[in-house]
C-alpha cells in the first residue's frame, strides 16, 4: 500500500508541475502581457519600466521558476486590476465553491446510487425506465435553464428557499441541486451498468449459493465491487463542478471561484486567472489522487499492483 | 434408505421473444446418502442448469416447474426463497467451475469462509475462524492462518478451488453439488482436487452431485451416472453398467470419443460427434439426438419418447430395440 501510495503521489506531483507550466503559459497566449498592462497609449519608456518592474525582461524559464517558487509558498502576486493579493482573493472564495461542489456531488450520489441499483435489479421494468428518463432529463437540460426553473418553483412560487447569495446553508441548496443534477445521469448509468455486470458475476452466484441474505449479497458483495469506477468518476465530476460552477454561480449570484474566474477573465486580470487555473488544477489532481487511494482501499488487487 | 435428494419431473423454461427455450426437461433422479451421482453431457446439455434449478439459483428470466423436489424428506418446491436460503450453504454446499472468478476479489479468504458459518450457525467470530482454519487444513492448504488473511488474487487456481471446497463444507452439508470443479484447472491439479473431494465426501459422509463432461472422471469417481442431452436425461445407470453396456446411442457415441492410448481405432484420429447440441424450444418433439444419431429412423421423430428400464435400474430414453442399441455399443467397443 505504501509503495502504491508513493507512486501515485509522485505521479500527481508530475502532473501538477506540467499543469503549472501551462497555467504560466496562459499569460502569453493573449499577446504581450506588458502591453496589456501598460494600456493602449503607453510609451516605449513606460513599457520598458513595467517590463523590468514585473520581471518580464528576464528569460522565460527563469520567470517560470520564480513564479512557481512563489506559487508553492502561496504567493501568486498581485491582481493587476485591484492591486490586491491574489492568494487572499482566492482563499476568500475557495470555501464557497468547495461547499457548493461537495453539496452538488453529495446530491448527485444520493440520487443516482439508489436509482442505479434499483434499475440494475429490475432491468427493463418501469423502475429502470423511470430512472433512465430522469437521467435523460439531466443530460438534456442545460443547467442554467434548470437552475432558472428551480428558482421559479422553489424560490418565487413556493418561497421555500433563497435564490441568490451565499450567506447561509439554505442558499446553497438550489445551486447544489442544479449543479448536481447535471452529473446525476453519468453516475446513474455507470452504477446501473456496473451493478448489472457484478450481479451476473460468478462470485455473486457463489454468495447466493452460500445462502447469504439479500442485503448481504447486494451491499456487501455487489455494491463494493460496483462502486470502484464510481469513485473515480466522483473525483472527475467534483473537479468539473469546481471549475465549471461559473454559470451556476452567476445565476445564483454566489461569490465563488467560478464568479471570480469569470470576472477576472473579463477584466484581463491575468495573475488571478493564472492562479485560479493552477489552484483548480492542483485540486483536481489532488482529487484524482484521493480517488486512487480510496479505490486501493476498496480493492486489494489495486494495492498489490494487479 | 431414504434418499437425500429426490427429483421428479424437473423442467426449466426460458421465455424469449421468438420462442420458449426448454434447457431442462423432465429430469428425475434420486440421490442416496454417501452416493456420488454424476451428470454427464456436452456443453449446453442442461447439467449446470439442473443444479441451479435444484438450488433455486436460476437466472431471473428462467421459470422452474417440478413435480417433486424433496431434500432430506423436506419438500423444497413449496418453500419460500428465505427458507431455501437457509438450506443453501448450510445443508447443501456448492463448488463451481471457475475458482478464478467464483470468489469475491475484494474480501479476504477468511472473511468469505467465516460469513457462511456466521450466517447459518449461531456462532461467534472466534468459532467461525476456528472452523475456517480447521477446514483449510482439511483441504490441505499449507499455513491456513496466513491464507485466511489473504485475498483471492494472491492464491493459485488450485488453492482457490480448495478454498471453494472448504467454503462449501463450512456448515457440514449433507449434499455437495460440484459443477465441473476441475475444468478450469491444470491436469495435475485436477486429480488432486477430485481425490480431495472424494476423501472429504467419505470422511463427512456426504452425498455428491458431480457435474462433468469428462467420462474418465465419471469412471473414477461416480457411483451412478445420468447422461444428459439437450436438457433431458437420456440414460441412467450405475457407473460400471453404463460403461460396460451403454444403451443410448448418445452414450455410446460419447464413450467412442475417448481416446485409448496405443489404440489405432478410427485410424489413429480423435473421434468427435458431428454437430452441436440443439436448443430445444416448446415446439420441438421427438428424440433430440436424432439429427446426430447414426441409427436414427422415422420413429425417432415421434413425440414423447419414454424412459425404458432394464434390470438393475438401468434406464434409457431410446425407441430403438435394446438389442439394437446393445449391438451399437458392442460394435463401438470392438
Amino acid at each position: 500500500m505504501a509503495a502504491f501510495a508513493l507512486r501515485r503521489v509522485l505521479l500527481a506531483a508530475l502532473v501538477a508541475i506540467t499543469v503549472s507550466a501551462i497555467a504560466f503559459g496562459l499569460l502569453y497566449l493573449s499577446g504581450d502581457p506588458v502591453r496589456a498592462l501598460a494600456g493602449e497609449n503607453a510609451t516605449d519608456e513606460v513599457i520598458q519600466r513595467l517590463s523590468q518592474e514585473y520581471g518580464f525582461d528576464r528569460p522565460i524559464g527563469e520567470q517560470f521558476l520564480s513564479w512557481l517558487g512563489k506559487a508553492v509558498t502561496g504567493d501568486f502576486g498581485k491582481s493587476i486590476y485591484f492591486n490586491t493579493d491574489v492568494a487572499e482573493m482566492i482563499w476568500d472564495r475557495l470555501p464557497i465553491t468547495m461547499a457548493l461542489g461537495v453539496m452538488a456531488l453529495g446530491f448527485a450520489i444520493c440520487l443516482s446510487i439508489p436509482l442505479g441499483v434499483l434499475a440494475a435489479l429490475r432491468p427493463n421494468t418501469f423502475v429502470d425506465k423511470a430512472a433512465l428518463t430522469i437521467s435523460l432529463f439531466g443530460q438534456a437540460l442545460p443547467n442554467f435553464w434548470f437552475a432558472i426553473l428551480l428558482i421559479i418553483l422553489f424560490g418565487l412560487t413556493l418561497r421555500w428557499l433563497p435564490i441568490s447569495g451565499n450567506s447561509s446553508f439554505a442558499h446553497f441548496i438550489l445551486p447544489a441541486v442544479a449543479l448536481g443534477y447535471y452529473a446525476t445521469p453519468a453516475f446513474m448509468r455507470l452504477i446501473r451498468a456496473e451493478m448489472m455486470d457484478v450481479l451476473a458475476s460468478d462470485y455473486i452466484r457463489t454468495a447466493r449459493a452460500k445462502g447469504l441474505s439479500t442485503s448481504s449479497v447486494l451491499f456487501k458483495h455487489a455494491l463494493r465491487n460496483a462502486i470502484i469506477p464510481v469513485v473515480s468518476l466522483a473525483a472527475v465530476q467534483l473537479g468539473f463542478m469546481l471549475g465549471g460552477s461559473v454559470i451556476i454561480e452567476q445565476v445564483f449570484a454566489i461569490k465563488g471561484l467560478g464568479a471570480l474566474a469569470w470576472e477576472s477573465i473579463s477584466r484581463s486580470d491575468y495573475p488571478v486567472v493564472q492562479a485560479l487555473v493552477l489552484v483548480i488544477s492542483v485540486i483536481y489532481v489532488g482529487l484524482t489522487l484521493c480517488a486512487d487511494l480510496l479505490n486501493a482501499a476498496i480493492d486489494p488487487r489495486l494495492r498489490h499492483g494487479h | 434408505m431414504n434418499p437425500v435428494l429426490e427429483v421428479r419431473g424437473l423442467s426449466v423454461e426460458i421465455p424469449t421473444a421468438s420462442a420458449t427455450l426448454r434447457p431442462v426437461r423432465d429430469v428425475s433422479f434420486d440421490l442416496h446418502p454417501g452416493e456420488t451421482l454424476s451428470l454427464v453431457g456436452e456443453s449446453g446439455s442442461g447439467k449446470s442448469m439442473t443444479a441451479l434449478a435444484i438450488m433455486d439459483l436460476l437466472p431471473r428470466q428462467a421459470r422452474r416447474s417440478v413435480e417433486r423436489l424433496r431434500f432430506l424428506g423436506e419438500d423444497l418446491a413449496g418453500k419460500s426463497a428465505g427458507e431455501i436460503g437457509r438450506l443453501r450453504g448450510a445443508e447443501i454446499g456448492m463448488v463451481f467451475q471457475d475458482p478464478m472468478t467464483s470468489l469475491n476479489p475484494v474480501y479476504t479468504v477468511g472473511n468469505q469462509l467465516m460469513e457462511v458459518y456466521l450466517r447459518h450457525k449461531n456462532a461467534s467470530k472466534r468459532e467461525a475462524r476456528e472452523r475456517a482454519l480447521f477446514l483449510l487444513d482439511k483441504v490441505n492448504i499449507p499455513d491456513p492462518a496466513l491464507r485466511l488473511c489473504q485475498y483471492p488474487h494472491q492464491l493459485s487456481g488450485g488453492l482457490r478451488q480448495r478454498v471453494m471446497i472448504a467454503m462449501a463444507l463450512m456448515c457440514g452439508p449433507a449434499l455437495i453439488i460440484a459443477d465441473e470443479p476441475t475444468t478450469a484447472l491444470d491436469v495435475t491439479t485436477q486429480s488432486q482436487i477430485l481425490d480431495l473431494l472424494r476423501s472429504l465426501q467419505r470422511e463427512f459422509h456426504m452425498a455428491m452431485i458431480l457435474i462433468t463432461h469428462d467420462l474418465g472422471v465419471v469412471a473414477h469417481f461416480a457411483d451412478r451416472v445420468s447422461v444428459m442431452y439437450a436438457g433431458e436425461i437420456v440414460e441412467q445407470a450405475s457407473t460400471d453398467d453404463l460403461l460396460e453396456r451403454p444403451m443410448h446411442p448418445y452414450t455410446a457415441a460419447l464413450l467412442d470419443c475417448i481416446p485409448v492410448p496405443g489404440s489405432s481405432r478410427h485410424g489413429g484420429k480423435l473421434r468427435s460427434i458431428p454437430g452441436v447440441v440443439p436448443l430445444i424450444t416448446s415446439g420441438d418433439q421427438g428424440c433430440a439426438f436424432r439429427r446426430r444419431c447414426d441409427h436414427a429412423q422415422d420413429v425417432c421423430k415421434n413425440a414423447g419418447i419414454a424412459m425404458r428400464e432394464l434390470s438393475g435400474g438401468h434406464k434409457f430414453r431410446c425407441v430403438l430395440l435394446p438389442q439394437n442399441s446393445a449391438d451399437v455399443a458392442m460394435k463401438n467397443h470392438a
